[in-house]
Parts: C-alpha cells; structure tokens; sequence
C-alpha cells in the first residue's frame, strides 16, 4: 500500500515542520500559546485533581490545621520576643520624663551608594505622631535622631555619621564636651565605630568614664542622660585645644533591632 | 481497514499516560509513561508512526498543566526518540528483553536532553532526581511496556492500525 505510507510521511513531515515552528515562535514571543495552555489546563485539571485527590481528605485538611498551627507558634513566639525586649527597654530608659513609641529597624542604607549617611528606616511615622528631630534610643543607649518623616516610617541618623556631633557629659564630675565621628586632624587613627570625645572645659578624662548625652533645648534632637557609651582611651596631649579621647558607643548600629522612639511630654498629660 | 482506530487507541493511551501521573503518590520518583506508548507504537511500527505518535505525545507533555516551556519542543524531543525506536523495529523481535533495552536507553536520552540543557544554564535540574525518575520508567516499563505491546499486536491483527 504505497499510497496511505506516502500520505502518512507528508502527515508526518508537516506535523514536524508546524511543531518546529511553533517551538520558534513561542521562543520569540512567550506567552502567545497562554490562550492555548489555558484551554487544555480547563479541560484536564479537573481530571488531574481527581487522579490526585484520590487519598484522605482527612490528610489535607489535618496537614492544613498543622500549618496553620506553626504559623501561629512562630507569631506568638515573635510576641514574645518583642515583649522581653521591651521590658529590657523600659527597665534600661531610666533617665527621665518620656514616653517611648516601640520601632523596628526595617531597613539600613545601602553601604554601596556614593554619597550616604549612616541611617536606618523605622517602621513608624507621622501617623503614630513621629515628627523630625527626635531621639531614638535603644535598650543600650542614643542611637540617633530622627531626619526624615514619611506617613508610615522615618529615617533615623545613626550616631556615628560624620555630620552628627552630640554634647555630652562624662565621668563622675559630669564634665562637658562633644562627641562626634570625623576626629579632629593629628589625632590617631580610630577602629571602625569609634567615636572622638573632645572635652569643652579642664574636667580631667579617664578610661571607663561613662559618657552620656548633654540634652538639647526643648529635648530636640537629643533628650539629657541618655547613656552613649564609654571612654576607652585618652588620646595624648599634643597642643589641641581641647583633651580628647575614644569613646566605644553602647549601641552597635550594625545589629539593631528594637528601637524606640522617645516622646517627651513635659508640660503635657 | 482504517487506520482511525489504532490512532484513537494511541491518542487515549497517550492522555492517559500524562494524565496518570497526578495520581502517583507524591514523593516518589515519577515514571515517564509517555515514553512507554511511544516506544510501543514505533517498535511495532515503524520510525514514520513513531514519529508521529511521539509528536503527539510531546504536545501533551508541553500543554497539559504545568506543560513545559517552551511550547513544542517536548514534541520534537519525543519525535526524535520516536524516529530512533522505529529504526530500532527490526532488532526488536530478536529478543523480549531487547523492546526493554531500547525503551531504557530512549528514557535516558530524553533525561539527559534534560541534563544538558540544564547544564547549559536553561532549566534547573537535580541530577539525582534524573536518575530515579529513570529507574522508576525502567521498572515500570517491565509490566506495561509488553501490555502496550501487546495492544499494538492486536492493533496490527486487526488491521486498525
């Protein structure tokens, strides 16, 4: 039967040929073939999800419940989590008239842009009454203030920044000075996240001295006694103005987590 | 007389054989069926029909959920394997185990399409998940490759295909 042989290969080479170029064109335009798939998947889906449904229903709906369950214990243990450290916050932010606004850290700045500051993006704003120039602490010490203010989040300067310069108060005396990231020319070099105290007066400054912030007028940016951090080496006396030495800040801005955001109600409530 | 059953028969062998797998237990390596019908088709018939039924086939595979990306080239991957199975016809009365080897040896060039397409950076595959999706198709072969051989020599009796 040469005949239905010879009509059975140009059957053959056709088919071959139309799926070759329908195999070109879904190459160069993905998705023209969607209508085609979608048609098919109406038609066997429903016959594939009786082939698979064939076991328990019982099954499904007890590994369901046991999802819903885990989801469950990991938000509850976050509750708790989040509740032990702000116990430690309330029990660590002793020094003074405030009101802290629990925030979590949701995003740091890129350390890769050109030109950035050091800051970090809280998770509340202006409608949980946040506005710029605001403390933010955490359960170690300042952190830093808050610059920019959106609906649902703010932007906080860490301290550290080069352009941040905070008064401060050391050592038992309660000495006066500044603190601030870019140290003063002629000093040695400082450890990354050091900080460089330059004292304002002759208070005499040693090691361990436990640095705390000054405060500023109206609590705005920083509010007073909010511990920063510690001397931890006195820089050599080489003719500058004022002595300086090293200050390790309490907080490392690199692991934060937990932060507050501190309310001073003076004259309020 | 008509050769329209014996392609009826292929094409609901053929849906079957894709559909089928949604009914394997999740977990287990999955046998390749489709390969199973083609082999049968092109060892009984010859390369032009196992071409022909490995297109089929193949189209399935790409459109039926969750089809295969891009569209067709499932189709010609089989129809190649259909083509080299219907060359492989003559030798395959010499033994029963020889229908077996060469459908073995069609699954792992299909797998290993598979692997070097994925080793060429399209496609994400696990090598060993390859390998026991090929022992899986072997050990099924066993049973179902001489039951569709079987369907194929009555197709032929009575001249339906």
């Amino acid at each position: 039967m040469p005949r239905p042989r010879r009509a059975l290969h140009v059957t053959a080479a056709v088919l071959l040929a139309l799926t070759a170029g329908a195999t070109v064109a879904d190459l160069a335009r993905p998705g023209l073939a969607d209508p085609l798939r979608g048609a098919v998947a109406q038609v066997t889906t429903p016959v594939q999800s009786v082939l698979s449904g064939w076991d328990d229903a019982r099954v499904a709906r007890l590994t369901q419940e046991r999802n819903a369950l885990a989801a469950e214990v990991t938000r509850l243990e976050e509750q708790l989590r989040r509740q032990r450290q702000l116990e430690d916050l309330d029990r660590a932010t002793s020094w003074g008239d405030h009101r802290l606004l629990p925030a979590r850290v949701v995003a740091y700045a890129p350390g890769t842009s050109p030109v950035g500051g050091r800051t970090v993006t809280l998770d509340v704003g202006s409608e949980d009454g946040v506005a710029e120039d605001q403390t933010v602490v955490s359960v170690d010490g300042l952190v830093g203030r808050v610059v920019r203010v959106a609906a649902r989040s703010s932007d906080v300067l860490l301290l550290g920044d080069p352009g941040v310069v905070v008064g401060v108060r050391f050592g038992p005396e309660g000495g006066l000075g500044s603190v601030g990231a870019v140290p003063t020319p002629g000093l040695p070099p400082r450890e990354h996240g050091e900080l460089t105290l330059t004292v304002a007066g002759d208070t005499p400054v040693a090691v361990g001295d436990d640095v705390t912030t000054l405060g500023s007028p109206d609590d705005r940016p920083y509010v007073a006694r909010v511990p920063l951090g510690t001397v931890t080496s006195v820089d050599p006396d080489r003719g500058q103005l004022g002595r300086t030495a090293v200050v390790r800040p309490h907080v490392d801005p690199d692991v934060l987590d937990l932060v507050a955001v501190v309310f001073v109600d003076r004259g309020r409530r | 007389m008509s050769a329209l059953p014996g392609a009826a028969v292929r094409a609901l062998l053929l849906v079957a054989a894709v559909l089928l797998p949604s009914a394997w237990p999740a977990g287990l390596p999955r046998a390749d069926l489709v390969v199973l019908v083609v082999a049968a088709a092109a060892l009984m018939r010859g390369p032009t029909t196992g071409l022909l039924v490995g297109l089929a086939g193949g189209w399935l595979l790409d459109l039926v959920p969750p089809g295969a990306e891009p569209l067709g080239a499932t189709a010609l991957a089989y129809a190649l394997v259909g083509v080299l199975l219907g060359l492989a016809r003559r030798y395959a009365a010499a033994s029963p185990l020889l229908p077996w080897l060469a459908t073995g040896a069609a699954s792992a060039l299909l797998l290993g399409v598979r692997g070097v397409v994925a080793a060429a950076g399209v496609g994400r595959v696990a090598p060993a998940e390859l390998l026991w999706s090929w022992v899986a198709t072997l050990l099924v072969s066993v049973v179902a490759l001489p039951l569709l051989l079987l369907v194929e020599r009555r197709l032929v009796e009575r001249r339906w295909a």
